[in-house]
């Protein structure tokens, strides 16, 4: 009788003893990263995390308790983002510069972009609440939600003008503009886009391997469904040109000339929005991309296949090569990556820091902006984790050091090729389309009702349709004819 | 005679494959109750790569490095999973002990005194208990909001005072395990109202009281409504909250992580229950059982 | 239901009666603040137009019942073809297509463990693990399932390889699929409940009602249906409800399970439940007032299910049904 509770209990006990048995090994390892001063480099070379470590607190001095504890200090500065990539890259290039006062910074990390917005709208609201973001991380896709209105402060307030915005690329300043063109944002980061794939499968369907001669299978849209076909054909079906169909999303939402919503909040469904709706179906129906849930970007899946010989290529910008491919492809294939501009020129997303208009202390907002406009901090936080930096001198001097790209880490992940005089030219042209607040949750409610269209459960009108229903549900002011 | 032993051969025999059929079935649900949690422990143990490539049931070796894996992704997510834990505890510890102190004092008052509105304040009890209370949600966030009472744990552990369920099964075994002439002798004694609660109410429920702890801390530490409408702070994250960054993208890639989090989460819980089945067993029952 | 009224004794605590008061005083104070309060404010706010564009407080404005008519009547004229009923209706089939199940099996296994012609062995041991489930954090076991049922997880591409499903099936694309994991967690975590509270049910009927049909050689089958069922009906009753109650509110489990960024369960919003849909309503939209009147569906809905149920189980045959709990034994 007491048999099984027994096994069930043997189980366990087994399960705690490897866990405080093995631990002592471990506890070197995690407890390492709070005394180790040296970068982690001879670690498990297993170890998918390294790149994480590399950001660890031994190099910077934002410690994790900072994080969390500090909060209850009287000129606590309370920065807030959804991911690591602020903390590793505004954050670590101000404390280098200013180590006094980044001790005074309170990074709050919401994790994942899910239910950001939830989290820091009533607090915005709020400005007694010792949780106040002073200052917060706003992405492309609803930045205006934010600039639009007085809860964002606006730059010049914080002594922020053209002098210092001269370096900047022009469209990362313009989408920090509100719709009465006030500037309510800086970044760090300009976003052109990309496609990454994979050199050794290219040789061997293709029969060409270098950059420039990939680039001409994939010049324009018709050329690069070809190409799928002849990928897919040689590889007998093994091999895929996408992972999923939303890879094909960005490059065609770049090219919009319509925000989801208007000025006078009436449903705009820009042209270029439906031709991706036909063309995630095309590349479905032909195989050219997988219409699994779990394929599409950022769910389970899609980070799991990089690396493995079945996905040729990804869509990808500045940002994803040092934040999600290098931290998922498997180690075997550092160098085996390339990239191209594929069919179009476009750029994905990106990341502008706000400030709140309640803000605790101006000055330190100002010294955070400030860093961003600095030349030098901007090359250090292309050092740290090599993104690509929103300062065109910064960029240009970065560029000429042709051995230093090779030998950085996303060089090394390309083969050697010098990405940032890649993205040089692309970034220079990148003109923004219209946006608004929306975006975010509208993007999400259009790519449902793409899937429902892609994998053959909807036929396009009655798809429309129910998009435009569920926006107006989700959104009562919106009018959706 | 013969005819009987015949019969009695035959229906032992039936009772026998009953008995082993039935057994079969039970073996295979335990089974099927277990497996869930035998996958989480395997695949805590295996990498990434060969999860993705399918199923084992073989423990493998990457246990540790999964650990301090996601030791490290926790913290960068803001959210130390001990912390986690911690938070769920502070607020199911508290929520835990008002519950079960003025649940068994509100019974206490519906049991011993008779006042006028005695009937009226029992029904009304047994009426809440049908309410679903995500119902009133927009009010109580606006209000928290209006209070400033918004990413604290106040709302979330106040409220466990008045938990209707809780008074319903504290009344329940109070008609049968409290007779009121303890409390007149204690009166008599000079002591006082609420001393008398105190000292000989509250032990003699120790029973019923233990029940009800576990299953209100149960209840509150795997909350995920309230605390994910109201907790902005990844400081604060409880741990279903956890579970729910376990999903962002930061985790997504790491199958060994992922199975590593979940376990780890389940354990507590786990471990409790393994020592407490019995009880936690008795009071599902008891509670079930209405007169 | 138990009045309360302990027959003698009445005489001594007249000059204590006041003191029943300031025990029951903490308990209703804060029901009325977290719970009645709230619950009036939100029938209140259903009436008025309070919603937020941006961060822009439109209203409160009293609009009537417009926000009802939001949520019960779509654009084109259509009653019950709205977002808020379609998430009531994968509440309601998600609850029952796990409860249906969930009693029969519950009801079968209380009777097998309760049966004392075939003894089964090991039943303290099926207990306690079939039980397991019920308390394990319910988000946990969602994120497990959804690592094995993803296009690309294990259980999947075992049952492609076996030819049960088609090889481009995905059951995070298909509606039905979807629900039906969801409702067979909540089944998988609830049966061991359930059956447990059964078993104490049967336990408490009088065994000598048992004896007596089988020297009138009734078989099991007639037993358990002339006897043991008519006296569960009050103890069925009690989980149908709890069941109903519970159910219309589940919410952990879909919202971590299959879900976009915004929260809405996929695909095509047909694992969005009632609550996870209140929720977008009040934090994704700001639209409190059409949040308030979809709130006021669910309370109206529970309400004519738990009546519904009442009405149909309840006794009319009037039986005293009085468990005789063997505790003066």
């Amino acid at each position: 009788m007491k048999k099984k509770l027994l096994a069930l209990v043997l189980c366990l006990a087994m399960t705690l003893t490897m866990m405080t048995g093995c631990s002592e090994k471990g506890s070197e390892d995690a407890g390492g990263d709070k005394a180790k001063t040296e970068d982690t480099e001879k670690k498990d070379n297993t170890d998918d995390t390294k790149k994480e470590d590399a950001a660890d607190p031994t190099a910077t001095p934002i410690p994790e308790n900072k994080v969390t504890g500090n909060v209850d200090a009287k000129d606590a500065f309370v920065v807030y983002g959804w991911n690591t990539d602020i903390q590793d890259t505004v954050l670590k290039a101000f404390a280098e510069k200013y180590p006094e006062d980044a001790k005074r910074i309170v990074f709050v990390n919401t994790g994942g972009s899910d239910f950001y917005q939830q989290k820091i709208d009533p607090l915005l609201e709020d400005p007694n609440n010792k949780y106040y973001p002073d200052m917060y991380g706003m992405e492309m896709d609803y930045i205006r939600k934010y600039t639009d209105e007085d809860i964002t402060m606006p730059m010049k307030d914080l002594g922020i003008g053209d002098e210092q915005l001269k370096n900047m690329y022009q469209y990362t300043v313009e989408a920090a503009r509100n719709k009465k063109g006030v500037l309510k944002g800086v970044s760090w980061q300009a976003c052109p886009g990309g496609l990454v794939y994979r050199r050794s499968l290219a040789k061997k369907y293709l029969g060409v391997s270098e950059p420039e001669e990939v680039q001409k299978f994939f010049k324009d849209w018709e050329t690069t469904k070809k190409t799928a076909q002849t990928i897919k054909e040689k590889s007998s079906e093994k091999c895929r040109l996408y992972c999923g169909y939303t890879e094909l999303q960005r490059p065609y939402q770049a090219q919009r000339k319509d925000a989801w919503v208007d000025d006078d909040s009436n449903l705009k469904i820009d042209k270029t929005m439906q031709d991706y709706m036909e063309v995630a179906k095309e590349y479905v129906d032909n195989g050219f991309a997988s219409a699994g849930s779990a394929d599409q970007q950022w769910n389970d899946n899609w980070s799991a296949t990089m690396g493995d010989d079945n996905i040729f290529a990804y869509t990808a910008c500045t940002w994803f090569n040092q934040f999600t491919l290098r931290e998922n492809v498997d180690k075997k294939t550092y160098g085996d990556w390339a990239l191209i501009q594929g069919p179009t020129e476009f750029y994905w997303g990106g990341t502008w820091m706000g400030v709140g208009s309640e803000c605790s202390d101006k000055k330190l907002a100002a010294k955070i902006i400030s860093v961003l406009c600095d030349k030098d901090c901007m090359k250090s936080i292309y050092k740290n984790k090599n993104d690509y930096p929103n300062n065109k001198e910064a960029v240009a001097e970065l560029a000429q050091d042709e051995k230093a790209v090779k030998d950085s880490d996303v060089g090394k992940l390309f083969g050697g090729q010098n990405f940032i005089k890649f993205f040089q030219p692309i970034a220079e042209k990148i003109t923004l389309p219209k946006m608004c607040g929306e975006d975010f949750y509208i993007n999400n409610l259009y790519n449902d009702q793409v899937a429902q269209y892609a994998t053959g459960k909807k036929d396009k009108d009655t798809a429309i349709a129910d998009f435009k229903a569920k926006v107006k549900d989700q959104y009562d002011y919106v009018n959706v004819e | 005679m013969n005819m009987s032993t015949g019969k009695e051969k035959s229906y032992s025999k039936s009772i026998f494959i009953h008995k082993t059929i039935r057994t079969i079935i039970c073996i295979i649900l335990c089974i099927l109750s277990l497996f869930p949690f035998a996958l989480m422990i395997i695949n805590a143990t295996r990498d990434s790569a060969s999860i993705s490539k399918g199923l084992s049931l073989i423990i493998s070796t990457h246990f540790m490095e999964n650990l301090s894996n996601l030791m490290k992704k926790a913290e960068g997510v803001g959210t130390p999973l001990i912390k986690a834990m911690i938070n769920s505890g502070c607020i199911a510890v508290p929520a835990t002990l008002l519950c079960v102190y003025f649940s068994t004092m509100t019974a206490y008052g519906l049991h011993a005194y008779r006042f006028k509105l005695n009937h009226f304040a029992w029904s009304t009890i047994l009426a809440i208990m049908m309410i679903p209370t995500q119902v009133s949600i927009i009010g109580f966030y606006k209000m928290i909001l209006m209070v400033g009472l918004n990413d604290s744990y106040i709302p979330l552990v106040l409220p466990a005072i008045a938990a209707p369920t809780t008074v319903f099964f504290m009344r329940q075994y109070m008609k049968t395990a409290l007779p009121l002439s303890i409390v007149e002798a204690s009166r008599i004694d000079g002591s006082s109202e609420l001393h008398t609660f105190n000292r000989i109410v509250v032990p003699l429920m120790k029973p019923a009281v233990a029940t009800q702890a576990i299953f209100v801390f149960i209840a509150n530490w795997n909350n995920l409504y309230i605390p994910s409408i109201l907790i902005s702070s990844a400081s604060k994250y409880t741990l279903p909250m956890f579970i729910q960054v376990l999903r962002s993208e930061q985790f997504r890639a790491d199958f060994g992580v992922i199975y590593m989090g979940l376990l780890l989460t389940i354990l507590p819980i786990l471990v409790v229950y393994l020592f407490l089945s019995k009880y936690i067993i008795a009071g599902v029952a008891l509670g079930g059982v209405k007169e | 239901m138990a009045g309360g009224q302990q027959r003698g004794r009445v005489h001594k605590k007249v000059n204590y009666a006041k003191y029943g008061y300031f025990f029951i005083a903490p308990f209703f104070l804060i029901f009325l603040i977290f719970q009645l309060g709230p619950l009036l404010y939100t029938v209140g706010l259903s009436f008025f137009e309070y919603y937020k564009h941006g961060f822009h407080e439109i209203g409160p404005n009293f609009v009537g019942f417009r926000n009802f008519t939001d949520v019960l009547i779509d654009t084109s004229g259509n009653w019950f073809q709205t977002d808020t009923f379609r998430a009531l209706g994968n509440t309601m089939l998600i609850w029952l297509s796990n409860f249906v199940p969930q009693i029969l099996l519950s009801l079968l296994l209380a009777s097998w463990f309760t049966n004392t012609r075939v003894k089964l062995r090991g039943q303290g041991a099926y207990k306690v693990i079939i039980f397991m489930p019920n308390i394990i954090t319910a988000a946990s076991i969602s994120v497990l399932f959804y690592s094995m049922f993803n296009s690309a997880g294990p259980m999947t591409v075992i049952l492609r390889n076996a030819g049960i499903i088609a090889k481009n099936f995905d059951f995070m694309n298909d509606k039905m699929a979807t629900r039906a994991i969801i409702s067979f967690i909540l089944f998988w975590m609830w049966y061991g409940n359930t059956m447990i509270i059964l078993i104490a049910g049967i336990l408490g009927i009088d065994p000598s009602l048992f004896e007596a049909a089988q020297v009138d050689g009734a078989t099991g089958g007639q037993i358990f249906r002339r006897i043991t069922l008519p006296l569960l009906k009050p103890i069925v009753l009690f989980t149908l409800v709890t069941s109903a109650v519970g159910g219309l509110q589940v919410y952990d489990i879909p919202a971590v399970f299959n879900v976009n960024q915004g929260g809405d369960g996929l695909p095509d919003f047909a694992s969005t439940t009632i609550t996870m849909y209140i929720k977008k309503l009040t934090l994704t939209s700001s639209n409190y007032g059409k949040a308030s009147a979809a709130s006021m569906m669910l309370f109206l809905v529970t309400c004519i299910i738990s009546v519904f149920f009442f009405f149909v189980l309840a006794d009319r045959d009037k039986k005293p049904k009085k468990n005789k709990k063997a505790k003066e034994a």
